[in-house]
């Protein structure tokens, strides 16, 4: 069931009361509605009691919504919007999710709040701005149904008195109508941005992207605690230190070096006393000897890394430091 | 709606394999709490004797002794169970914290004692870690912590938590010096054991703990959902305290009940029993934790003969938790076809599960409860599969 899975995600993203609306022209169904309607009000009951209903023009009760779906032609002079030719012979409104045929058009009826947003999702999606034309007449049935079919686009429409009068919709409410398409693009294309990020408290959720692709562009790759790389023949560590409030204006390189055991690690302490000194530093670990050179950017790590030459300056010179000490411990240590 | 895909429910994991999954080792039934697990499946299996209202009163079962051992295997003056080790951190946050209260807590903390301290509207504020590669948390900083909030805020903070073993790195935190700088300045002392109690021994007074809570399928050998708060009888009134709401009309009230665990702890069936049965084989096999140690040791040993994989956290490690980076993994991983999932895969052509789908930077596993022989297994296998992939494996020692 596509549709349903696509309206869930609709509702769910948008914070939406009511459904998604699914209209086609001439499905078909045979006409199954209880009593006259407007239009508009049979797509406000579909939104919000999920019913569904097929029409034929004996079943429309507003003159205007009888031109704009094409049930009949216009008598003198010309309406716009309208369905040409009027070729209309029924039409079925359902709510998306219970949908089983493929619609032209989805109506979402919503607050101006809530559809502020599905307008700036659509904006960034398409790359351009909205363009609605709207007139307060003709609304739903015109420029949110006739519209989207007619011109392949999505419109907005702030209602019409009809409806605001006759079908159920309230002061707050406005209409937008999707052709089917760039509703499923719209839709397909949302994502939760905290479900994809920071899943379980990653070490470093709080890194801004641009410092991530700096490091990133030094050849490290990124792990959920810290950086790791090939340089040469070692594998560099790249860690950001916090201090106690939290900033960061320092990086940590690290190259674990491994002894056959505790005790040989323990003997080397002395070349490493020597090799190792400010800005390194070494830390024993069992049978291991961590290699540290602590890089100082003097600014936040954020600001420092909005300036890409001195940065890889530093890191550079950094895993230069680091790699000639660590092959001179080896050599001294190691046989 | 497709019913079908709920028939034949089946796990999909053989009981042959060798389960590595960090979270799964300490909680994998005995074969006592299967059996019990079937017996009480049904939903309120422990209620057929209930005359108390509550759980932890049940006497058959025996229920109600089961509270008391526990307090007495954790050496704390009582406990409650709990929908979970994330429950019982909530609950006690609850019942001895109000909204606007500050506590402190390590910042490897699990995601639930943050989201226990939001749901509770407290503030939290994070006693750093040592940064990489061991992260480990200063005691002392707690103390520089408690201060920092009284300064900030004009009062201590109203808890302190301790996440006793951490789950990203299997570091063994502390506790009692966190206990004693709690004691020393009067904040009331949380300690997480989800990773701790169950499997490795645990003396709550001598960790100077008022609150401990614990996970029942993490580390008891028992079925999801089961926690366990226990507490000192400074604090059970306060946080085992009896419902006194009333109905205006009605006039009707529910005094035995306990606010914090939702009147009477949820885990009045499966949980429970698998919990009861399991635990005579719990209070045995925290004795041999050393033994448990030992081996994560060797097997963290045999990994790290593989070029460039490096064991993350304290070492030697102290838990059966290990982190390890693996760099040379994710390189091979993009030779790979199955990308990121080729060591997954690698493994469970080996017969061997729990190292996370897609994880080939670092992986973390638990070999709780592993033979020796199982560990060589799993030793071998990774050794296998570095060569298969050209990575050096230093030869054994």
């Amino acid at each position: 069931m596509k549709y349903t899975e696509l309206t869930k995600q609709f509702r769910q993203f948008f914070e939406l009361p009511l459904t998604p609306v699914a209209v086609k022209f001439n499905s078909e169904k045979e006409p199954d509605i209880p009593q006259p309607m407007r239009y508009c009000e049979i797509v406000r009951k579909a939104a919000a009691f999920g019913t569904s209903y097929t029409c034929s023009a004996d079943d429309m009760s507003c003159a205007s919504a009888e031109l704009a779906l094409g049930f009949t032609e216009p008598a003198y002079g010309d309406v716009y919007p309208r369905m040409k030719p009027a070729d209309t012979r029924t039409m079925t409104v359902t709510p998306l999710d219970k949908c089983e045929f493929e619609p032209d058009v989805v109506v979402v009826v919503g607050t101006a709040s809530k559809l502020m947003r599905v307008a700036a999702t659509l904006s960034k999606v398409k790359g351009d701005m909205v363009n609605a034309k709207f007139k307060g007449e003709f609304a739903v049935c015109g420029e949110c149904t006739t519209i989207p079919v007619m011109e392949n686009k999505v419109n907005l429409s702030l209602l019409c008195s009809g409806a605001r009068m006759f079908s159920d919709y309230r002061n707050d409410e406005i209409v937008f109508g999707f052709p089917m398409e760039a509703f499923v693009e719209l839709t397909e294309s949302l994502k939760e941005e905290s479900i994809t990020k920071a899943l379980c408290g990653c070490l470093m959720d709080d890194l801004p992207a641009r410092l991530v692709d700096a490091i990133l562009a030094l050849g490290f790759t990124k792990g959920t605690d810290h950086f790791i790389g090939r340089f040469g023949d070692e594998i560099v560590r790249l860690y950001i230190p916090k201090d106690e409030s939290g900033k960061s204006s320092s990086v940590t390189l690290h190259v674990p070096v491994k002894f056959k055991d505790a005790e040989a690690a323990k003997a080397s302490e002395e070349v490493a006393t020597a090799l190792f000194e400010e800005p390194m530093n070494y830390r024993l670990r069992d049978n291991w000897v961590d290699a540290i050179l602590l890089i100082d950017l003097h600014e936040p790590i954020r600001r420092s890394a909005m300036k890409p030459e001195k940065f890889n300056a530093l890191i550079n010179n950094g895993i230069e430091v680091i790699l000639d000490h660590v092959g001179k411990f080896k050599r001294k240590t190691i046989r | 709606m497709n019913l079908d895909i709920y028939k034949n429910l089946s796990r999909g994991v053989e009981s042959t394999y060798i389960n590595l999954n960090p979270i799964q080792r300490g909680g994998v039934l005995t074969a006592e709490a299967r059996k019990a697990t079937l017996e009480f499946a049904d939903g309120y299996s422990v209620c057929d004797y209930c005359f108390e209202s509550r759980v932890d009163l049940v006497q058959n079962p025996p229920v109600r002794n089961l509270t008391a051992d526990i307090a007495e295997f954790l050496n704390m003056d009582d406990v409650r169970f709990t929908a979970g080790c994330r429950h019982a951190k909530w609950a006690a946050m609850h019942m001895v914290t109000e909204p606007g209260d500050t506590i402190v807590l390590d910042s490897l903390a699990h995601y639930t004692s943050y989201l226990a301290a939001e749901a509770n509207q407290l503030n939290v504020v994070e006693v750093p870690h040592s940064g990489y590669p061991e992260f480990t948390i200063d005691p002392e900083k707690y103390a520089e912590k408690f201060e920092e909030v009284e300064r900030n805020t004009g009062s201590l903070p109203a808890l302190a938590l301790l996440t006793h073993v951490d789950y990203r790195y299997g570091n063994v935190a502390d506790a009692a010096s966190v206990g004693k700088i709690c004691k020393e300045y009067g904040v009331p002392f949380l300690l997480n054991t989800a990773y701790s109690s169950g499997v490795m021994p645990i003396d709550g007074k001598k960790l100077g703990v008022d609150f401990l809570c614990a996970s029942g399928h993490k580390s008891w050998a028992a079925s999801a959902p089961m926690g366990i708060l226990a507490t000192t009888f400074e604090w059970n009134q306060q946080v085992f305290d009896k419902s006194t709401i009333r109905g205006d009309w009605s006039g009707r009230g529910f005094t035995k009940k306990e606010v914090a665990l939702f009147g009477c702890s949820p885990v009045f069936g499966a949980p429970v029993m698998s919990l009861m049965a399991s635990f005579p084989t719990v209070v045995e096999r925290v004795k041999h934790w050393d033994e448990e140690v030992e081996n994560a040791r060797y097997l963290a040993s045999q990994i790290e003969r593989i070029e460039g994989l490096h064991q993350m956290g304290v070492k030697p490690t102290e838990h059966t938790l290990v982190a390890f980076e693996s760099l040379p993994f994710f390189e091979a991983a993009s030779k790979s076809k199955k990308r990121g999932y080729f060591l997954y895969h690698e493994l469970k052509k080996r017969k061997i599960m729990g190292i996370q789908p897609g994880m080939s930077k670092s992986f973390k596993l638990n070999t709780f409860g592993l033979s020796r022989k199982q560990i060589e297994y799993v030793a071998n296998a990774f050794l296998e599969i570095a060569r298969k992939y050209d990575i050096p494996v230093e030869d054994e020692a």
